[in-house]
């Protein structure tokens, strides 16, 4: 699915404020797979998860995505797999833009954004029932600007929109550290709940161990710039939240 | 561009004068082109692009020699808008592919299209004396004034048809969001680089269209007939916004159609201003100064607040 081949990243290279932020890194990523990813700040996890999205370009290495090379394309060229979910609600949505503007936007995420209306009756039907999903009440508010509602509802709403179009990556750039515990679970749930029921594989970056201990089926320690750790499978699953402490004591 | 008006004091007629307010109308809905450019660049892309004193008069210098050469109004205007397009392209590859700050990029093309008008023109000006016209058109109606406003009426009908269809296409979506969350366009697939330079070549196509009717409302092109039309551009979307707000209108349609009623506004309280006898000398600091104070006004008002 994922191939990151010998990817390396140096920041401000030559100068006193170089900072390598990838070095020789090496990982596989298999269909399906759902990789959280932990580490100090300044370890490089946001570094990787930028490499795979194609808003930072490697230096040396290869990064190939479905069987094709995508080392040298940028993110919105990678927007054909990838859908992301950023740590910032709103970076994920265009604010002054309506809450089925930013639908539509999502449901042509793969696709051209041609010269035609798409924004019909059909469309807003089918954008009402996903959103009622949720349960927030928003389905009645489509019209309205998308930055008039709250952090998390915007996380809520950015997280049915990286569905809306065919994905196969799902990239989650912590996702709820910025909203309430209560608001910040719900989101990590229904983070859960899209990712199996549409089979995507997902990378998640977060600080909370809790989150780590209850979410994936593989989870990664970055270390300056480096893998640390790499755990999958049954050892994995046998994992608790305390030995997922003892990490970062 | 303030050659009627102009005209009108220097006959000393203007006041209570119904023509006189008239002529600022038709004045306002040529610029409503400049006005759109504007509302495109500065609040669709949030791009401070100001080429647009140089595609103004390019518009201008374009269609008048066309006009003068080969008596084609339709040659005329198409070329115009080419050319807009051309200089708006310009300013957006040398701001998205060259990284250039986009108000740096604006004024290096806008100074350079100074002298690529001189040198097209061969002078600092070129009347249209006996030239048709696009005005001249629709001649069935007998009166000119009514003539020169149904074909003004009728072009901007068109252009607000126009845009607010192209703003709400799938294609419109994604130009008003680039202007918005770059990081969220980029990750919908979008090339934001593209969009920006497809961005400002619309607006400064619509610039230039609006220097060939103002060219040819006022019967010749001026080398300065571009000094700063940006803030009479700017100030229109201005006081159209804050109608609309006032209306609680949000809508593309709507915002546009502020844009209009701004842009006639403001040319109405330019005539307001001239009638009451002031020095046309002091037309241009008497605009910034009504800018300034629309920009301040919601300001002023939350610092009484």
């Amino acid at each position: 699915m994922i191939e990151l081949t010998n990817i390396s990243k140096t920041f401000n290279a030559g100068t006193p404020q170089e900072v390598r932020a990838l070095i020789n890194i090496n990982l596989n990523i298999s269909n399906e797979e759902f990789i959280v990813i932990v580490g100090a700040n300044g370890s490089g996890k946001s570094s990787l998860l930028n490499a795979i999205a194609g808003t930072i370009i490697p230096d040396s290495g290869k990064i190939n995505i479905e069987g094709n090379e995508v080392t040298d394309w940028k993110d919105f060229r990678r927007s054909k797999w990838i859908a992301r979910i950023f740590q910032d609600p709103f970076k994920g949505t265009a604010s002054e833009l309506s809450i089925i503007d930013n639908f539509r936007l999502a449901a042509i995420r793969t696709k051209r954004k041609s010269l035609s209306i798409g924004i019909n009756s059909k469309f807003k039907e089918m954008v009402r029932e996903r959103i009622a999903l949720l349960g927030l009440g928003l389905e009645d508010k489509l019209e309205q600007s998308i930055g008039t509602l709250s952090g998390g509802q915007r996380q809520a709403l950015t997280l049915i929109m990286a569905v809306m179009d065919d994905a196969k990556i799902l990239l989650l750039d912590e996702p709820s550290a910025a909203l309430d515990p209560k608001t910040s679970e719900i989101i990590m749930q229904k983070a859960d709940q899209i990712i199996k029921e549409f089979k995507l594989t997902s990378i998640l970056i977060t600080h909370n161990l809790k989150d780590v201990a209850s979410y994936g089926s593989r989870v990664i320690l970055m270390k300056e710039g480096t893998i640390a750790s790499d755990i999958k499978g049954e050892e994995r699953s046998k994992m608790t939240i305390k030995d997922f402490q003892e990490w970062f004591l | 561009m303030n050659y009627l008006l102009l005209r009108f004091v220097e006959n000393n007629n203007y006041f209570g004068n119904m023509n006189f307010y008239l002529a600022a109308v038709m004045l306002g809905l040529g610029f409503v082109a400049l006005g759109f450019g504007i509302f495109i660049s500065m609040r669709i892309f949030n791009i401070p692009d100001i080429t647009t004193d140089g595609s103004y008069t390019l518009g201008g210098v374009v269609s008048a020699i066309i006009l003068v050469k080969y008596n084609s109004v339709p040659v005329a205007i198409t070329a115009s808008i080419v050319a807009g397009i051309l200089s708006g392209s310009i300013t957006g590859f040398i701001h998205t592919k060259l990284k250039v700050n986009a108000l740096l990029a604006g004024i290096l093309v806008m100074t350079a299209l100074y002298s690529v008008n001189l040198s097209l023109m061969g002078r600092s000006n070129i009347p249209l004396i006996n030239i048709p016209v696009i005005y001249d058109w629709l001649s069935f109606i007998g009166d000119t004034v009514a003539r020169q406003l149904s074909i003004l009426m009728l072009i901007t009908f068109c252009l607000i048809l126009f845009l607010s269809s192209l703003l709400r296409t799938d294609f419109g979506i994604a130009m008003r969001a680039t202007g918005n969350s770059e990081v969220m366009v980029s990750a919908m697939g979008i090339d934001t680089s593209k969009m920006k330079i497809i961005g400002l070549a619309i607006s400064n196509g619509l610039m230039a269209l609006s220097g060939s009717l103002i060219t040819q409302y006022q019967g010749f092109a001026d080398i300065n007939m571009g000094i700063g039309i940006i803030i009479l551009g700017l100030g229109s979307v201005m006081i159209g916004e804050t109608l609309m707000s006032l209306l609680k209108i949000q809508s593309i349609s709507g915002r546009l159609f502020g844009v209009i009623i701004g842009t006639i506004f403001f040319r109405l309280i330019l005539a307001f201003v001239l009638s009451l006898g002031i020095d046309p000398n002091l037309l241009k600091l008497i605009t910034a100064l009504i800018v300034l104070i629309v920009v301040c006004l919601p300001n002023l008002r939350k610092v009484s607040n």
